[in-house]
């Protein structure tokens, strides 16, 4: 065979190359300097002055991404007024600003200035002064649309990564919380922070994670899927191999399992690794109603997992090879059904499929206005007009749209896009070689999620490799003074979680 | 490359693979019931059910009942039967749905080991499709129509179960015909009837070997499963000595154990009858509440059982020759080896001079709503 010669990948390059340049003690260079920088940056203000009308000084703020009330109010009023005869670099004490730091480097002013804190500049003093004034308008914490519970905390993530930390911060009120801050992206400069619980998840695992995440080299990082992509043990699975979350809950609850977190700017999707089949199919609020229903739930969420999968499948493949499978009675009336119906049964299953599909994806991303009109018009061509016409039979319908709901009952929508993704490969397996291709499929499956990892842990954990004490938290969920011991992933783990034996009894003396 | 590779093979494999032996539901002749007769020229006449899809669909609610047509076709043999059936229909014969399997009077007395060995080498023909003796003609049960349900197959397993408490199927029946003493015991369905023609199960055949040995009525047919341990409740009815009035006992539950012994190298059974029943009418002046006399009534319907038991015996030990009561079975469990040598010669030698002995045992669990019976005459 012949070897390629592939290209070089272009490497990014980052913004700026020089090294840094420090400030001047003159104002007026070190002003002009910045004003070259920030040339094309229409909204930078720039305002001198005199502190206690004796020493030159300049503010560079960026209008709308400032606190202008609070620069006006903290910075400049105390400075302006003449008061006792203060030197200058007594300047930094006398602020009543919370945040303020000393930088150096032009570039670092320039930074600073673009994320929104302003600078103070002084004539004679070979630093300025960056204060944490930085203002930005956010949404507020809002329920997550993605992800409803009907018990448990209605406030989800935002995009600001401050109010998120903050809000996992209020929920894990420890020390051992631990956050570590790293920038990607070479022009977007995005903060990511993995969380951890230091005693709780494995040294081993927050440092790989770190690693890996470290490691990315882009120019951007958008969103959590970004970095999921980069960090994935599998790239070409189509099984998510992190688990993306708005409920700050479940990031809790993920945290304190033992796993790590990685929060994003600028989106509420936080991701929660490693992760297992079995955690994508565990709801927030299968924690906090009781156990017992629970847990017929949980059963019914994996029956229906697996009927999402293949219920096409087996229908178009138990149509065309297996007849004598079919009840007699159903076998007639489908029969029946299908009489007028000019396509074979896998074309008219395969075209339905696609019908849904289009009609979801189309309720996705039309404006909300129009999506009930979608809705009607789907549902009426699709349910009514379809059949009556004669294009497809009943049935058909009856098992798409089944199949449909069911794949709703999936909690993490991550899950749910493979699910639908793998059941049209096995429509087409069914319709060629029946139940055989059927079970090759689900084989294949099957292979795949065995030798699947995320970040070490075995996809199919607890079930393969099986362990039986951990079989409290997969098809069944036990109460909570059952679960004694943390699930146990990889490496070091801290087993305990709590003090055992608390059933609730009466007491004995 | 690896993955290019990889989608190449899977490209091609469903590209060879194909649809090739897809067969849609519409291009199949979907049959739900077979019947076999023997012709006046010692023909096979073989008869199918087959289902007419109803067409349309948002017409039909689901009361809509489907819609069915008999298609006949003659020949030499069942497998040239199959051939000119296929024939004479523009679709697929598809036999993996027939349910029951009807073999007319003739063919069953002039044997069907021909008939049988088809439908158990047949690959689409299920192994679990239930067999029928009828009374005249496969073909005329076939035509009547069920009333109480639609589909025959499900009437008649409805039937033979509230009958003979479970129904049998093809395999059984080959296994016992070619294996346990040869003999099998097959449920037998009428349409003959004065008012419409609605197939029943109006009593049973013994089968020995491939052939019809007799008919039993459905008293008989009751009794013999009795013995074979497929009870169905059932009502014994007796005259205690010195009353007026018979007594019927309704026997709801019974298990029944063979044991069989040699003596002195004759074989020997003991029929083991562990029934309980209750009252069902008493116009005698007995007062079954009082334990004596209810320990008298169970003697009384012991002693029924019994005679009952051993007059259907004996009628298969003198007419038919045939031991359709599984008792080689038992015999075979206790001793494989000697009964091995008497396998061949079981029903014309061994069976007819079997030594037979019921030991019933009725429990009397509870006498109805009233304890004692009404007193409306009082010379009683």
């Amino acid at each position: 065979m012949k070897k390629r010669i592939k290209p070089q990948p272009l490497r990014p390059e980052p913004p700026d190359v020089s090294p840094p340049s420090s400030l001047s003690l003159h104002l007026q260079e070190n002003v002009k300097e910045l004003q070259e920088t920030l040339a094309d940056v229409h909204n930078v203000v720039f305002r001198s002055f005199l502190i206690a009308k004796r020493k030159e000084a300049a503010l560079i703020y960026l209008e709308g991404l400032t606190d202008v009330r609070a620069l006006h109010d903290s910075v400049l009023k105390p400075l302006m007024t003449p008061s006792d005869p203060s030197l200058p670099d007594l300047v930094k004490e006398s602020l009543p600003v919370a945040s303020v730091r000393e930088i150096r480097s032009l570039e670092e002013c320039a930074r600073s200035i673009l994320d929104g804190n302003p600078i103070l500049l002084q004539d004679q003093v070979e630093f300025a002064l960056r204060m944490g004034l930085e203002h930005v308008e956010q949404r507020g914490i809002e329920e997550p649309k993605s992800e409803p519970a009907v018990r448990g905390s209605q406030e989800g993530f935002t995009e600001s990564l401050p109010t998120n930390l903050s809000i996992m911060r209020r929920i894990i009120r420890s020390p051992h919380l631990k956050s570590q801050m790293i920038e990607l992206g070479s022009y977007t400069n995005t903060q990511v922070v993995l969380l951890s619980i230091t005693g709780v998840a494995d040294p081993q695992l927050v440092q790989e994670v770190h690693d890996r995440v470290s490691r990315i080299e882009t120019d951007g990082i958008l969103e959590g899927g970004y970095l999921e992509e980069f960090i994935e043990d599998t790239p070409y699975s189509p099984f998510p191999q992190v688990q993306n979350t708005q409920r700050p809950d479940v990031v809790a609850a993920a945290l304190l399992e033992g796993r790590v977190a990685l929060v994003v700017e600028g989106t509420p999707d936080v991701l929660i690794l490693p992760t297992t089949l079995n955690a994508l199919l565990q709801a927030s609020d299968d924690y906090y109603q009781r156990f017992l229903f629970v847990s017929s739930i949980r059963l019914l969420r994996y029956f229906v997992l697996i009927i999402s999968l293949v219920l096409p499948g087996v229908f178009v493949a138990m149509l065309n090879f297996h007849q004598e499978m079919i009840p007699t009675r159903l076998l007639i009336s489908i029969a029946s059904a299908h009489e007028v119906v000019p396509f074979p049964s896998i074309v008219e299953t395969f075209m339905m499929q696609i019908a849904y599909e289009i009609l979801r994806e189309a309720g996705l991303r039309l404006p909300r206005q129009a999506g009930s009109a979608v809705t009607i018009v789907g549902a009426l061509v699709i349910g009514e007009a379809a059949v009556s016409a004669g294009f497809v039979s009943a049935p058909v319908v009856i098992v798409i749209a089944l199949t449909g709901i069911a794949s709703f009952t999936t909690p993490h929508y991550a899950l749910e896009q493979t699910i639908r993704l793998i059941r049209l490969g096995l429509l087409l397996l069914g319709g060629m070689i029946g139940m055989l291709g059927i079970m090759f499929g689900l084989l294949g499956i099957c292979i795949h999620l065995c030798a699947l990892r995320s970040f070490g842990v075995p996809y199919l954990f607890p079930i393969t490799p099986l362990r039986t004490s951990e079989l409290k938290d997969t098809f069944v969920r036990v109460p909570h003074w059952k679960m004694d011991k943390r699930p146990h992933f990889t490496g070091a783990y801290n087993k305990y979680r709590q003090k055992p034996d608390q059933k609730p009894n009466p007491s004995k003396d | 490359m690896k993955i290019r590779m990889l989608g190449l093979v899977l490209l091609l494999s469903f590209g060879s693979v194909g649809c090739w032996d897809r067969v849609e539901v519409n291009d199949l002749a979907i049959v739900t019931s077979i019947g076999l007769d023997k012709t006046a020229d010692q023909k096979i006449a073989l008869s199918t059910e087959l289902v007419i899809p109803a067409g349309s669909t948002s017409q039909t609610g689901p009361s809509g009942e489907t819609q069915k047509m008999v298609v006949t076709a003659s020949a030499a043999t069942i497998g040239d039967a199959v051939f000119l059936l296929q024939h004479k229909l523009s679709r697929r014969i598809f036999w993996g749905q027939a349910e029951v399997l009807f073999l007319g009077e003739n063919l069953l007395k002039t044997g069907f080991h021909d008939e049988l060995d088809y439908i158990l080498r047949d690959r689409e023909t299920r192994l679990r499709i239930e067999p029928y003796a009828c009374e005249g003609d496969a073909r005329d049960v076939m035509l009547a129509k069920p009333r109480l349900g639609t589909e025959l197959g499900d009437v008649m397993r409805d039937h033979s179960q509230l009958m003979f408490k479970r129904e049998i199927s093809i395999n059984e029946v080959a296994q016992m015909l070619t294996r346990d003493g040869h003999v099998a015991f097959l449920p037998k369905v009428s349409a003959k009837t004065k008012e419409q023609s609605v197939p029943f199960i109006n009593g049973g055949v013994i089968m020995k070997r491939d052939r019809m040995a007799g008919e039993v009525g459905l008293e008989e047919g009751f009794l013999i499963q009795w013995i074979r341990d497929n009870f169905k409740p059932q009502m014994i009815t007796f005259q205690p000595k010195n009353t007026s009035a018979p007594i019927t006992v309704q026997i709801l539950h019974s298990t029944t154990k063979l044991t069989p012994t040699f003596e002195k190298g004759i074989p020997h059974i003991v029929i083991h009858v562990n029934a309980d029943g209750i009252v069902m009418n008493n116009s005698t002046s007995l007062k079954e509440s009082d334990p004596e006399v209810s320990r008298t009534l169970e003697q009384e319907a012991e002693k029924e059982i019994g005679r009952l038991m051993k007059t259907v015996i004996q009628k298969r030990q003198t007419e038919e020759k045939a031991d359709v009561f599984g008792f080689w079975k038992a015999f075979h469990k206790k001793d494989p080896k000697s009964l091995r040598a008497l396998q061949e010669t079981w029903n014309e030698q061994a069976f007819p001079r079997l030594q037979v002995q019921v030991d019933a045992n009725v429990n009397i669990l509870n006498t109805g709503m009233i304890s004692e019976p009404l007193k409306m005459n009082e010379t009683r």
